[in-house]
């Protein structure tokens, strides 16, 4: 292994806590994320030598990962055409399990945005990225992603307060 | 002034201008329901960022680890080889009795490391011989009716390599391997489903163990390849 792989690969261990959060939160699944964070780590090893200098490795990684969720998406969406009754009825409840605005509680309000909305809010509100870089991951203009965070968050408020906890919770004050 | 959510989600998120975010600083001062929308969009964004905070702190699954740095020592010959993905074995249905199959496929202890068609190496297994030179050369759409080896579907992953699915006759066991810079790496092996049917007329698809079909779920990008594509790529040396 080169010095400049081995540079390489601790860089991406010290990412992948922050890989698999991200991942969390576009795939709302512990395994499906797990399984993304390593699709992701594999093409990124391969395609090492595509990492123009001067991107932000974490970034790039935010990229591959988001590209290959889409490409996963996809994919299921073809399975489920000749899958559809075995998945259909396997919709987990949503209402929360805590009667606070708790993790469990918010994580599952983000699940029910729609793709565009859930990416930004992970790049965005979770990993914390600056509008403009959270532009490049997904290649699209920063004005795209502002309105995507804007109605993800009107929607969450709406989701939020629509959960029968937080009603119990105003209904008590 | 008036100020629109996107405009305070914007503030809160630390995106606007120094002058737009000192106006608005001025104007939270003097106006308690301009304070009051700000401060829910900070307690959103707050717990939107905390609801994920604690994932960071999981333990880390060591198949990802493993994929990130090689915990194998570094291999003189080439770049990045993924070592053979045993936890895809275990976590693939308990229908592949995995000691059974390689106990099957390994039919002379005395030579550990030697099956035939393959060769086990540094974690991983390797095509040869005559499933070396199948996976080289033989097309699906060519190929002859009682083959030793028969491949079966190509296609490209996500990690960007040519795979290919094959059946070895003799062995009776099939599987799927996929072209890395040394050579054909076997990453999933099975044996193969028992068919009443004579060999010519199995399907490419129905012969192939549920295992395998699972991994080409798993890692296929895209669809398979035609048959011009599938010969293209073989004269490109399966490189991409």
């Amino acid at each position: 292994m080169t010095p400049e792989e081995q540079q390489f690969r601790a860089e991406l261990v010290d990412l992948l806590p922050r890989l698999r959060r991200f991942g969390r939160a576009i795939t709302r699944h512990r395994e499906d994320a797990d399984d993304l964070v390593q699709a992701a780590v594999e093409r990124a090893l391969l395609r090492r030598g595509q990492l123009e200098p001067g991107t932000k490795m974490l970034s790039w990684m935010f990229k591959i990962m988001n590209n290959a969720w889409i490409d996963e998406v996809r994919s299921r969406a073809r399975r489920e055409k000749l899958f559809a009754p075995e998945e259909s009825g396997a919709q987990v409840g949503t209402s929360p399990m805590d009667a606070h605005l708790n993790a469990l509680a918010m994580r599952k309000a983000i699940d029910q945005l729609n793709d565009e909305q859930r990416i930004a809010v992970g790049l965005v509100l979770v990993e914390g990225l600056p509008y403009k870089e959270a532009a490049e991951v997904l290649g699209v203009p920063i004005g795209t992603v502002t309105s995507r965070l804007a109605r993800a968050r009107e929607q969450l408020q709406v989701l939020l307060a629509e959960s029968p906890d937080a009603r119990r919770m105003q209904s008590a004050r | 002034m008036t100020y629109s959510d996107e405009m305070l989600m914007a503030y809160v998120d630390r995106e606007l201008d120094a002058a737009t975010s000192a106006a608005i600083d001025a104007a939270i001062a003097r106006d308690p329901e301009l304070a009051a929308r700000v401060e829910r969009q900070r307690k959103l964004a707050q717990a939107v960022h905390a609801a994920y905070e604690p994932i960071l702190d999981e333990p880390m699954p060591k198949r990802l680890l493993d994929a990130a740095s090689s915990s194998t020592p570094p291999v003189v010959t080439t770049p990045a080889r993924r070592r053979w993905a045993w936890f895809e074995w275990s976590a693939m249905a308990a229908s592949i009795a995995l000691g059974v199959a390689i106990g099957a496929l390994w039919p002379d202890r005395g030579s550990p490391g030697v099956v035939g068609e393959m060769v086990a190496e540094r974690g991983q297994l390797l095509a040869r011989g005559l499933l070396a030179h199948a996976l080289a050369d033989q097309l699906a759409s060519t190929q002859k009716p009682g083959s030793p080896v028969r491949i079966g579907m190509t296609f490209v992953s996500k990690s960007g390599e040519y795979c290919r699915t094959f059946a070895v006759e003799r062995s009776s066991t099939a599987g799927l391997a996929c072209a890395d810079s040394t050579g054909w790496r076997i990453d999933v092996l099975a044996p193969a489903t028992p068919s009443d049917k004579a060999p010519e007329y199995r399907t490419a698809a129905g012969e192939l163990p549920p295992a395998v079909l699972r991994s080409i779920e798993e890692r296929m990008q895209g669809s398979s390849l035609d048959a011009a594509a599938e010969k293209a790529a073989q004269q490109r040396g399966w490189r991409r």
